[in-house]
């Protein structure tokens, strides 16, 4: 696992370079370089947890109670966020608590959490008490402390990682998809009821109509992005830090990146980013201790997740959502729990090595010898679907042998698929 | 029954998440590649700055490179609303006596700044304009020092950061530029007002040379292309194109600013004694046609024209047209003596005052006089017999000759071209057009072609262009154009020029209607007008325009004088009792400025001596008409 962990650190360094320069020039938009200087004080922090997560023996986070105890710590703090005195406001929400987001912590509490609860009840994930219910309810009541700070791009993103963890452990597809849906509508309802936010979807849908006020920030970073061009302006040339994009250095820290490195600097952070993704799926696939494996997966998803939804906000692929860019936006918060993910996962593929490369499950298996028929082939039974009778039947007649099914008549029989197999493909 | 791990599906949701990103590489090619061009001219829109450079508007000068006009810089002070919009009140007390003005306006000005009207709340308003700089250095440090009538030591910590705001950005200005007179109640038609509008960059000449030469005044603005952040403000270090301001080009008037201030002096006396609704003097060198002074009253002040009612915005000797009454009873002489038809010593029958042929009256009776008599005396009668001698034709041509049918084209605005009826339709009036053309009824001059005519009838025949402009110069100091004495046409000839001053010397004489005139140290010549005003309907009884033109000396003129007045009310209103005394006054005063010598005694030790170059004898005599 040597090379995943070379590569992931080379990302992650490459991805913080490009941010403290990018804070560089956008340094210039300030009075005093105390932006810059802070973001390498971040870094510094940053990298201190990383080494933090990578000294410690990571077993000791699967120890009983250790992630309760760091869930009730998350889930308090974000209570605590909430209460008018404490928590600091700014532009009309509580996220700080003194210097750092609660918020933050409580993504890599509940990542944790999640790893030990699913690891413990690995063999009961796919009832729904046990792979829904609870853990949903659970993790859901940090989702909703977040919702209500109100942060809804990192609950939206809460969300997301919990499902796909619980769903990659084992838990049911059907109740993730129901609740996920359910979830959709409740977001839908907030969104209706929230005038600023339903704005934002509006922005969403045509950024271009309300470029005077709402859209403004979206429509200038596409401006910037666009303007960017092949190689860019070149670091510290952009124009668009000058109070065009008044979010630059967090959430739309891409609009500076792709008008000052153009496109080969934007295609270079995302191809870093799909580095680190599957550098991190590799690591989780090599785990032999489930929890590890549950972790990896967890921080490899929630970074990928956020690098995707911020650089598709900053392309209006997405929605407006506050998420700051991982390893390169300022916010000492967020690049703190960041590298201390990485510092985890590159502690976990220390112990890779000593356990077999699993297989990767047979997908020709599948296909053609698989008992166990899908719902459509087991309404038809053994006989194939009408549509994918009408679809050979018209691929037959324009020459075009598409499927081996067994009563294809295209086909020479050894060429069929055995009698007993399934004829449905769909 | 599967057991977790679910490889599979941590397989599908990893490349589900490549695979999104991967498709942001998609994203990025659309935008930085494909759609590039067009976002870039887009984009480059927003930050693009183009301010303009002031330039520097040229002065007014007089003949002797005396400034009347010229430019300083001066500040617009606004109040800027974002700050101030919740102490609008100790604003408006700590600025308003510094400013000098009321606080009570101030406040008002920004309260309906701050309503949502016409243009919904405003970011500033204008508090006061033109205010010099030294006057903005000490209201800034006043106000940077100002409390706002608030206890420094008692205020929160917001309350401080707010007063902060305040002292540094209550108050902003807008450098502008204010013009500056030597004297603001001087020459005020002749220069014209200047408004600086809040919206426009330059400041623009509402009348006068101001106006004529608006462009060559303001001169060119320069830019300045730059890029600017999205409040607007220019960028340091992004300068990338600047085109200097063309500073505007000076101005060099004929006028001499000491005889305009000889006839101004004069012409107020004059008006405050005769209360004549409005008053002019016109003084012009015959020989160049070069207009020294042009004084018209009542004006406005130039520093504050609008306080003025819009009359006085009117500048009557070049665009008010009269009819000119007896002066042009010159020109009916001119014309006659010209073609050799009379000669001054013809005598011509006056018909005791009332020629019934025509229904002419004369003011007083005369009888058999020669010419010279006649016009000295200024009889209806004996000019309209000689005008019928010359003809409808004949004297039409000679009127047109001497410009009385367009504009002098002198350089101000608001001069209109000339009506004289042509001379086929003369005869379709009521009584013959022709015997009122004569003695200058039945069409319509200006003073200034009046003078004009007359300068051509004594400078030896030859129409001058009247010169309001002597040179331009640029905003270097070279000069760009001169303008030199232009002979429009040759009217008259020389010999018959020496008749016309011969007879002009006449009327001055005592006992003639411009005695008054008489100057005591030069010869002089002159013919005094008392024309009936007419409207559509007819001559209005009562309202009379009197005027005198002069010229002095009588054989070689210098300088040749008009003045009007309109309406005077004292006395009996008269050219010869009105004008002609100021005419006097004026002429004086000018050919002792220009150091003209005395050619002439006074009248007491006069006797003997004779009228150089009248060529008059005994025999011409003043003879008073029997009464």
């Amino acid at each position: 696992m040597k090379r995943e962990v070379a590569v992931i650190l080379f990302s992650v360094g490459t991805l913080v370079v490009i941010g403290a320069l990018t804070m560089n020039s956008l340094t210039i938009t300030h009075p005093t370089p105390r932006l810059l200087y802070n973001h390498i004080a971040y870094i510094g922090l940053g990298f201190v947890a990383l080494g933090i997560g990578n000294l410690i023996d990571y077993r000791w986070l699967n120890r009983w109670r250790v992630p309760n105890a760091l869930l009730v710590v998350a889930l308090a703090l974000l209570v605590l966020v909430l209460v008018p005195g404490i928590g600091t406001e700014k532009n009309h929400a509580r996220r700080w608590l003194l210097f750092f987001q609660p918020s933050e912590f409580a993504k890599l509490a509940l990542i944790i959490w999640l790893a030990d609860y699913c690891a413990r009840n690995i063999e009961f994930m796919h009832l729904r008490r046990v792979g829904f219910t609870k853990p949903v309810l659970i993790g859901g009541l940090a989702a909703v402390l977040v919702f209500a700070e109100p942060d809804w791009g990192t609950s939206v993103l809460m969300g997301l990682v919990m499902t796909a963890m619980l769903w990659v452990a084992g838990a049911p597809s059907f109740y993730l998809v129901s609740a996920g849906i359910i979830g959709l509508e409740l977001v839908a309802h907030f969104l209706v009821r929230n005038t600023d936010k339903f704005t934002r979807i509006l922005v969403f849908l045509d950024p271009w109509k309300y470029a005077e006020g709402d859209g403004w920030q979206i429509v200038h970073s596409l401006m910037a992005i666009g303007s960017g061009g092949l190689l860019g302006k070149f670091i510290g040339d952009g124009t668009h830090k000058f109070g065009f994009v008044p979010e630059q250095r967090t959430d739309f820290v891409m609009s500076a990146i792709g008008e000052e490195l153009g496109f080969v600097g934007c295609v270079l952070v995302v191809l870093l980013f799909v580095n680190i993704v599957v550098a991190g799926a590799r690591i989780a696939w090599r785990m032999a201790d489930p929890f590890a494996r549950f972790l990896a997966f967890g921080i490899t998803f929630l970074i990928g997740a956020q690098a995707f939804i911020n650089i598709g906000v900053a392309t209006s692929c997405l929605p407006n959502k506050g998420i700051p860019l991982p390893f390169v936006s300022y916010g000492g918060s967020n690049m703190v729990v960041a590298l201390a993910g990485i510092g985890l996962l590159v502690n976990l593929a220390r112990y890779a090595p000593l356990v077999p490369v699993p297989e990767l499950p047979k997908t020709e298996r599948k296909a053609v010898g698989e008992k166990a028929p899908g719902f459509i082939a087991r309404r038809f039974g053994n006989h194939a679907c009408p549509a994918c009778k009408v679809r050979n039947w018209l691929l037959g007649k324009l020459g075009w042998v598409s499927k081996k099914s067994a009563n294809n008549s295209a086909l020479r029989p050894w060429q069929r698929a055995p009698v007993e197999s399934v004829r449905c493909d769909t | 029954m599967k057991l977790a791990p679910h490889y599979h599906r941590l397989l599908f949701l990893t490349v589900l998440l490549v695979c999104g990103l991967a498709a942001l590489i998609g994203r990025f090619y659309l935008l930085q590649i494909r759609w590039h061009e067009d976002i870039a001219v887009e984009a480059d829109k927003f930050s693009r700055s183009r301010r303009l450079i002031q330039p520097w508007r040229g002065e007014i000068r007089d003949r002797n490179s005396q400034p009347l006009a010229w430019s300083v810089p001066v500040v617009d002070v606004y109040a800027n609303l974002g700050v101030c919009k919740d102490h609008v009140q100790s604003v408006a007390l700590a600025v308003g006596p510094l400013l000098g003005v009321e606080h009570r306006r101030l406040l008002k000005s920004m309260y309906e700044g701050l309503l949502p009207m016409d243009g919904g709340p405003k970011d500033a308003v204008l508090l006061k304009r033109n205010v010099t700089i030294p006057e903005w250095e000490l209201l800034r440090n006043a106000i940077t020092n100002s409390n706002f009538g608030m206890e420094v030591e008692q205020l929160s910590r917001r309350e401080r950061a707010a007063l902060t705001s305040l002292r540094k950005h209550a108050l902003f200005v807008r450098e502008t530029q204010m013009r500056e007179y030597l004297m603001d109640d001087s020459l005020q038609h002749v220069i014209g007002a200047v408004m600086c509008s809040p919206g426009r960059l330059m400041p623009e000449g509402l009348g006068g040379i101001e106006l004529r030469f608006n462009e060559l005044l303001s001169g060119k603005p320069g830019y300045c292309f730059s890029r600017k952040n999205a409040r607007g403000e220019e960028l340091p270090f992004q300068r990338y194109e600047q085109v200097a301001p063309v500073n505007g080009s000076s101005i060099d008037l004929t006028i001499d600013f000491n005889i305009q201030r000889i006839a101004e002096v004069a012409l107020e006396d004059a008006m405050e004694r005769t209360g004549a609704k409005s008053g002019a003097i016109v003084i012009m060198d015959p020989t160049t046609g070069e207009v020294l002074a042009l004084a018209c009253l009542p004006a406005f002040n130039l520093r504050n024209p609008k306080a003025a009612p819009i009359d006085w915005w009117r500048h009557h000797p070049v665009s008010t047209q009269y009819e000119p009454g007896s002066t042009f009873k010159l020109i009916t002489l001119v014309a006659a003596l010209d073609l050799g038809v009379v000669s001054l010593d013809h005598r011509v029958d006056c018909e005791r005052g009332y020629w019934a042929r025509v229904k002419l009256h004369d003011h007083r009776a005369f009888g058999v006089q020669t010419v010279r008599d006649a016009f000295g005396n200024s009889s209806d009668v004996g000019l309209a017999k000689i005008a019928f001698v010359v003809g409808p034709e004949r004297l039409y041509n000679y009127v047109t000759n001497f410009g009385f049918d367009r504009a002098t084209g002198i350089a101000l605005p608001g001069e209109p071209a000339g009506y004289v009826p042509h001379w086929t339709n003369w005869a379709a009036h009521d009584n013959h057009l022709l015997a009122r053309v004569a003695f200058g009824q039945g069409f319509r001059v200006t003073q200034l072609q009046m003078t004009v005519a007359y300068c051509a009838a004594v400078n030896g025949g030859q129409l001058m262009r009247p010169l309001l402009v002597r040179q331009i110069e640029n905003a270097n100091g070279e000069v760009v154009q001169t303008a030199n004495p232009t002979i429009i046409r040759r009217v008259i000839r020389p010999e018959t020029s020496a008749l016309a001053r011969e007879a002009l010397a006449v009327v001055t004489r005592p006992g003639y209607t411009g005695w008054r005139a008489n100057l005591t140290y030069w010869t002089c010549g002159g013919k005094t007008s008392t024309a009936q005003k007419s409207t559509t309907n007819g001559y209005i009884s009562g309202a009379l325009y009197c005027g005198f033109i002069g010229h002095a000396p009588a054989d070689k003129p210098k300088v040749v004088i008009s003045v009007a007045f309109d309406e005077p009310r004292t006395g009996s209103p008269s050219g010869g009792a009105i004008a002609a005394p100021v005419f006097k006054d004026v002429a004086e005063a000018v050919l002792a400025y220009l150091g003209v010598p005395a050619d002439k005694l006074p009248d007491s030790d006069r006797r003997g001596l004779q009228l150089a170059g009248s060529g008059a004898g005994r025999a011409n005599r003043p003879v008073r008409a029997r009464q």
